[in-house]
C-alpha cells in the first residue's frame, strides 16, 4: 500500500456518529433528498398525531389543520433556518459557503422531530396529552384549584414522558443544527455560537411571522 | 514495515532538519545543514491529503468520495491546510530575510 497517500482511519462510522453529527459524511444533495424526506414523513405522522411544527425550534400538540398545513409547517421551519443560516455563514466564514449544503443540512437536522411525532402517533398518548393540556388550560380561571385534578394517573405519567421528550428533541435539534451551520460554514468557536445564536432567533421569529400570516390567510377562507 | 518520515524532534518537539545525504548509487555522501523543504514539514496526513487532492485534480467532490466524507467536510481540512501552509509560508520568508547579510 502506498503510504504517501493512503486516506486517514475515518472516524467509526458508528451509530452515535450519524445520530449527532451526521455532516461529517453527508451533505449536499444527498442530505436535501434525505432531509426532504424527514419533514415529509414527519408531516404525515403529525397529520394524524396532531403535532404542530409551527416554527423553526417551536412544536405543538392539539389543533386539528387542513393536511397542507402540516406540510407548510415543516417547509417554512426548515427553509427560514435555512435562510437565516446562509446569511449568517456568507457575513462570517472565509470558506465558499455552498447554499445546497445549508440547505440539505438543515432539512436532515429535523429528524428528530419524526421521532417526537412518532411518540405523538398512538391514540393513547395522544388522548392523554389533549386531556391534561384541557384539564390545565381550565384551572387557569380557577387559579386556587388543584390543576390536575380529575386528571389519571396513567394520563399524567404519560404527560410527563411528552415533556420530557420534548425537551430532549429539543436539545438535539439545536445541536444538530449547530452541527450543520458549523461544517457547512467552516466556522467554530466563538466564531460560530456568535453565528448561530442570532440566526436561529431570527429564524423562529420569521417563520413564526409566515406561519401566522397563513393560518390568518386559512381561517379567512 | 515502511518506517514515517520524521519531522519533530521526540526529544524536545522543534522541528527536525537533515545533515548529511547520501547517494546509493556510488556512495557520495553530502553534509550540511538542510531546512526540510516545507512540503516535508507537514504531518503525514496533510501530506496525503495534499497529494490526494492533486490526483483527484484539485476536485473537491472526487475527494470527498476518495475521504467518504462530506463535501463541505473535506473543503475545511483543504482550507485549514491552505491556511497553514500559508503561515508557513510567512514564516519561512520572514527567516530567510533576517539571515540575508
Amino acid at each position: 500500500m502506498n503510504t504517501e497517500t493512503a486516506l486517514p482511519e475515518s472516524k467509526t462510522r458508528s451509530v452515535v456518529m450519524w445520530l449527532f453529527d451526521p455532516f461529517h459524511y453527508a451533505a449536499g444533495g444527498t442530505a436535501l433528498l434525505a432531509g426532504l424526506g424527514v419533514i415529509v414523513t414527519s408531516a404525515l405522522i403529525a397529520i394524524t398525531a396532531q403535532v404542530h411544527f409551527d416554527g423553526t425550534l417551536d412544536f405543538h400538540t392539539g389543533a386539528d389543520a387542513p393536511w397542507w398545513v402540516y406540510f407548510a409547517e415543516g417547509l417554512v421551519a426548515w427553509l427560514s433556518a435555512a435562510l437565516f443560516f446562509l446569511l449568517a455563514g456568507k457575513l462570517l466564514s472565509k470558506s465558499r459557503v455552498r447554499t445546497i449544503d445549508v440547505l440539505g443540512t438543515q432539512a436532515l437536522a429535523r429528524f428528530p422531530y419524526v421521532l417526537f411525532a412518532l411518540w405523538h402517533f398512538p391514540r393513547p398518548v395522544r388522548e392523554a396529552n389533549l386531556g391534561v393540556v384541557e384539564t390545565l388550560m381550565k384551572s387557569v380561571s380557577n387559579p386556587g384549584a388543584n390543576p390536575f385534578a380529575g386528571v389519571l394517573a396513567g394520563d399524567l405519567i404519560l404527560f410527563g414522558i411528552t415533556a420530557i421528550l420534548a425537551i430532549l428533541m429539543l436539545v438535539w435539534l439545536i445541536a444538530l443544527m449547530y452541527r450543520a451551520f458549523a461544517v457547512t460554514c467552516n466556522l467554530s468557536g466563538l466564531r460560530a455560537v456568535a453565528g448561530f445564536i442570532p440566526a436561529l432567533i431570527l429564524a423562529e421569529i420569521f417563520s413564526k411571522a409566515i406561519l401566522f400570516v397563513l393560518y390568518s390567510a386559512t381561517s379567512a377562507t | 514495515m515502511r518506517e514515517s518520515f520524521p519531522i519533530i524532534c521526540p526529544s524536545c518537539g522543534e522541528a527536525l532538519s537533515a545533515t548529511g545525504f547520501i547517494c546509493k548509487a556510488c556512495n557520495t555522501s553530502v553534509e550540511g545543514e538542510f531546512e526540510l523543504p516545507l512540503l516535508m514539514r507537514l504531518a503525514p496526513e496533510e501530506r496525503a491529503l495534499l497529494l490526494n487532492l492533486l490526483l483527484s485534480r484539485a476536485n473537491l467532490k472526487t475527494l470527498a468520495r476518495m475521504y467518504r466524507m462530506s463535501y463541505p467536510t473535506v473543503r475545511n481540512r483543504v482550507d485549514a491546510l491552505r491556511a497553514k501552509v500559508e503561515a508557513m509560508q510567512e514564516q519561512s520568508d520572514a527567516a530567510s530575510v533576517e539571515h540575508k547579510p
